[in-house]
């Protein structure tokens, strides 16, 4: 079973966000109201930090689509009261998953989380009637008091997982699926698929010279790695 | 770059203040353990997917629509499509709350009370159409045709098309349109002789760009995404570099490996300053520069007079120091800038600016690409190939036909230069004098002059005099809000059409818009709605017109592209050297048939195009009266001032308004056509932490003097108004400019929309730069003092 992790590419990533509304889109995620985003309570999974560096005029300004990091040693995962939030086994992908059902809104997780990523539903999420019909039925709709945050798009995996099955064979570790952020980048700066299969994409970026992970003296080793812009 | 974990709670924004009020409370807790809710799942169906055209903006994307029985919920890129090749920008992404906004118009609407009141009456389609048909035989029966104007957002594609053909048998010459016009098209048509301008991203490896918001918007975004991500690592140990010269740190200069900070107005003086460089230095390309070009040395004319020609006045009024002191970019740097850009493999230079000499900015820039030679040459500056544009028959126009299209335009567009083209600004000053003569009726397809046009208060006093006011927008936005009659068209995921694309792609292209779902309200297709108008004028109009609706004009018009044997559906990315193989050895890739082969195929890819017909060979054709490239105007007695400076003009005097206002469009809102959707609301400012609402810009410095901390209420006022938003503080802004976003300050437009931030346009002093007509939005000085 693939290790499933990403590679971005922030030479080719131009910050357009194309995968923050994606990833609403497609995760039936509520869009905030205009106070709720005043709190810091927007709920966004992959969100753009925009980092500002030097002083006027040499001043340089990055973009980095931030979200769940996949730890192979999650913070969040250790600090469940439940177990609602868990680190899939190897057998299932080895992301960090969580049951909306099994969580109590205790937010440990949220405040465990070295990334920020996390996101509480402080309010009931609501739609006006004609968005409802925009809904994805393969992904629940949740309700106020649980968090929420990326998934790796585990809805497309399981529908991926039953293709290859009736085809008779194992999920491959590039190929069959990949999140929603990733298939709508414009400059195909996102790439997704197996870290242990020498043959995929985001292996041979992952040991690019201009790899690197956020944080990673925290040990968390997150798998998702960002490629610095230059050569 | 290091991040550690306090700076990034810093950059992360929200973080820092959702942490420290998490940790402290139960109270979601609580309320979980109350509800023990279980999770839903919306209701399922059956999956289905369908291809069609993005129309968020006119960029051209193929789409991929997924459906659940008969509802959309996902829209995807599609891979077939040579222009987005399964990327997709935000917009497109955010459409399907377009399609599902609760606050579309759900069938005609009369107006019932006074204009602008908000009180409509809902009447059937019948009645909507005998409104206005009545309305146009009455100005017709007057011998008035002439009076009819139609405004239309777009001035490529069917419905265009349709619009032109329905004001050339009715009798009006007033077409207006309100697409986006380019500055740099206004230099290619007065230096080369056309306007079909594009320029290949895809193979040029260092780009200069003089305020071009090439990264965040401008004509086909994702393509335009694509060839920088291609230009940075499609080429492997080959990374091309991009130079932003720009008076705010854009979201295209965040990108670019160096940002050039520059006096608004001024980068026609910085383009002048490098050619001083490269002619100084002999850096340019002398070889075309003698063959292709005219004006650069002195001549003297047919009169016998002595006409200085590029080269001298550039290098006599553009020396290093007299640039520096006007551009406030520092000598070392134009030289560094001026030899990089000559000595580059594939340069190409760029412009995007409005200030009130756009066009004499626009020409400095241009003139860098003949500098280097780079004008029909791989990675630089190219002209548009012409597809087989599917034309339909002459209009038969009966008499009152032609004494209609014999007058003058209403908005007077060919009476300026001739490079100027129809000025939807200029139109408010018509109506208002009434000269040429007055409007009878208005009619606004595509467009929100009343909220777009940087006039727009004299807009909107003038829309008030037109006697009769119809606007075919889905949503009561501004200029709906003051309309007689509002027929509202579907959103595009509801109808046929046909998307060209924008001015600009390396290809010909047509995509095909199919209706995705059902239409979900009483809306109608404006093509169908002048079809049955034309039908009830009758006459020639009627026989103008032979299709029964828009779908059959739709497929008259692929039949005749698969008829003229051009071009080919497209199917995926390799196989454009195949077809320009073939298609030189005269075969068809791949042959279908017969026409409906064809368009069966065509409706399971999404759209067309012809590879084939990107020719270098013919782009050297300059179309001037010399045929050649023009540095200054060969016309007898035609006295251009370009190269001299023409300094650009701010309205407000330096001492009460000591900045300059800059007001710049962003990806997500546009000119505020996004507005409507809460997904785009959210992703307005990530750089300022800022979601749903406008802001100001100011440099930390020029804050910290006037007092102003982050986040503070504001005013902005102008000679011709102020407005009330929050201060930001961001490092990409000049200390003597303040920067305000476009797309916000509706008055009406849903509830999504109403009600959010400001329209800078509201301080906007009106100015145009005068030698293409354009609107000038970088024209204005302001003061900022604490509300």
């Amino acid at each position: 079973m693939p290790r499933w992790g990403m590679a971005i590419d922030l030479d080719r990533c131009t910050g357009c966000q194309a995968c923050v509304v994606a990833c609403k889109q497609e995760n039936n995620v509520p869009f905030s109201t205009p106070a709720e985003a005043e709190y810091g309570r927007g709920i966004s999974w992959i969100k753009l930090m925009t980092v500002t560096e030097g002083e006027y005029p040499e001043v340089k300004v990055r973009y980095i689509p931030m979200f769940c990091q996949h730890c192979d040693h999650p913070p969040s995962v250790k600090v469940c009261p439940t177990g609602a939030m868990f680190k899939a086994s190897p057998e299932m992908g080895s992301t960090v998953g969580h049951v909306y059902a099994r969580c109590i809104g205790c937010r440990y997780c949220a405040n465990a989380c070295p990334y920020q990523i996390v996101y509480f539903n402080w309010n009931e999420p609501s739609w006006p009637e004609e968005l409802k019909l925009s809904f994805n039925p393969d992904k629940s709709i949740r309700y106020k008091g649980v968090v929420e945050k990326c998934e790796f798009c585990d809805h497309r995996q399981q529908m991926a997982k039953d293709r290859a099955a009736a085809e008779g064979r194992d999920l491959r570790g590039e190929g069959d699926y990949v999140p929603a952020c990733v298939q709508s980048c414009p400059t195909q700066a996102m790439v997704f698929g197996d870290l242990d299969d020498p043959s995929t994409r985001v292996y041979k970026l992952a040991k690019s010279p201009r790899a690197y992970r956020m944080q990673e003296d925290l040990g968390t080793e997150p798998k998702v790695y960002y490629l610095k812009q230059g050569e | 770059m290091k991040v550690d974990r306090r700076d990034f709670l810093k950059i992360i924004g929200v973080g820092s203040t959702a942490a420290a009020v998490s940790g402290c409370t139960f109270q979601g807790l609580g309320t979980a353990l109350q509800l023990t809710q279980e999770e839903k799942y919306p209701e399922p169906g059956p999956e289905s997917w369908v291809a069609s055209t993005c129309g968020q903006c006119f960029g051209g994307c193929g789409i991929l629509v997924r459906k659940i029985a008969e509802r959309a919920v996902k829209i995807e890129g599609n891979p077939a499509n040579p222009v987005n090749r399964a990327g997709l920008c935000p917009l497109g992404q955010s459409s399907l709350q377009l399609l599902y906004n609760p606050d579309r118009i759900k069938q005609p609407l009369l107006r019932a009370g006074q204009r602008g009141e908000g009180k409509w009456e809902t009447i059937d389609w019948d009645k909507a159409i005998s409104i206005l048909s009545g309305r146009l035989k009455e100005i017709r029966q007057k011998g008035e045709p002439h009076t009819l104007v139609l405004v239309s957002g777009k001035e490529r594609g069917l419905l265009s098309g349709i619009f032109q053909r329905f004001l050339e048998a009715y009798g009006s010459p007033n077409f207006i349109s309100g697409a986006p016009r380019d500055p740099m098209d206004i230099a290619r048509r007065i230096m080369e002789g056309t306007e079909r301008s594009t320029y290949d991203l895809e193979n040029a490896t260092y780009i200069l760009s003089f305020g071009l918001n090439l990264l965040d918007g401008w004509r086909s975004p994702v393509r335009q995404m694509r060839a920088y991500a291609n230009m940075r690592q499609g080429r492997p140990g080959r990374r091309g570099r991009l130079i932003q010269v720009e008076s705010r740190l854009s979201v295209t200069a965040a990108n670019a490996d160096e940002w050039a900070p520059i006096n608004p107005g001024t980068e026609g003086v910085l383009a002048l300053g490098l050619a001083h460089v490269m002619i100084r230095e002999e850096l340019y390309d002398k070889d075309f520069v003698r063959r292709h070009t005219f004006g650069f040395e002195d001549r003297v004319d047919e009169k016998g007079l002595w006409l200085a020609g590029f080269k001298t006045v550039v290098m006599e009024d553009y020396t290093l120091d007299r640039v520096a002191k006007i551009t406030g970019v520092g000598a070392d740097r134009v030289m560094r800038l001026g030899r990089d850009f000559a000595s580059a493999e594939k340069p190409l230079a760029l412009f995007g600016g409005r200030s009130s000499n756009s066009s004499f900015s626009a020409m400095a820039v241009h003139s860098l690409n003949a500098l280097v030679g780079n004008i029909g040459a791989a990675g630089g500056a190219l002209t548009e190939p012409r597809g087989p544009l599917p034309s339909w028959p002459a209009v038969a126009k009966d008499g009152l036909a032609q004494k209609g299209q014999a007058m003058p335009r209403v908005d007077q567009a060919r009476k300026r230069e001739p490079s100027a083209g129809n000025g939807l600004e200029s139109l408010a000053d018509a109506i208002l004098s009434a000269k040429p003569y007055p409007v009878q009726a208005l009619l606004v397809h595509g467009a929100n002059p009343l909220f777009t046009a940087s006039n727009r208060k004299k807009m909107a006093a003038a829309v008030m005099k037109v006697p009769f006011l119809v606007s075919f927008s889905p949503f009561v936005d501004e200029t709906a809000a003051f309309s007689d009659l509002i027929l509202p068209d579907h959103i595009y995921l509801e109808k046929w059409d046909d998307e060209p694309g924008p001015r600009g792609l390396p290809f010909p292209y047509i995509g095909l818009r199919q209706p995705v779902v059902e239409p979900l309200y009483q809306s109608r297709h404006s093509g169908d709605v002048f079809l049955a108008l034309a039908g009830e004028l009758g006459g020639e109009l009627a026989k103008a017109f032979p299709w029964k609706d828009v779908k059959e004009c739709l497929l008259d018009r692929f039949k005749r592209i698969y008829e003229s044997g051009a071009g080919t559906v497209a199917e995926g990315e390799f196989e454009a050297p195949w077809i320009k193989f073939l298609e030189e050895r005269g075969w068809r890739y791949p042959a279908t048939a017969t026409f409906e082969e064809f368009w069966e195929k065509l409706q399971a890819k999404g759209s067309w195009w012809d590879p084939a017909a990107a020719r270098g060979g013919e782009t050297r054709g300059f179309m001037t009266p010399s045929g050649k490239f023009e540095f200054t105007s060969s016309k007898a007695g035609r006295r251009q001032p370009f190269p001299r400076y023409e300094a650009p003009r701010f309205s407000g005097d330096e001492k009460s308004y000591p900045f300059y206002l800059n007001v710049y469009t962003a990806l997500a809102l546009g000119e505020g056509s996004g507005a409507n959707q809460p997904f785009l609301q959210e992703i307005v400012g990530p750089h300022v932490n800022m979601h749903w609402d406008s802001w100001v810009e100011m440099n930390p410095e020029t804050a910290r003097r006037l007092g102003i901390k982050d986040g503070q209420w504001v005013f902005v006022e102008s000679p011709s108004g102020k407005v009330k938003t929050r201060a930001k503080i961001y490092l990409g802004t000049m200390p003597g400019v303040v920067n305000i976003p476009l797309g916000q300050g509706h008055t009406a437009f849903g509830r999504w929309a109403k009600g959010r931030g400001v329209n800078p346009l509201d301080l906007i002093g009106e100015d145009y730069d005068q030698m293409s007509g354009l609107a000038a939005l970088l024209s204005t000085r302001v003061k900022v003092y604490k509300a």
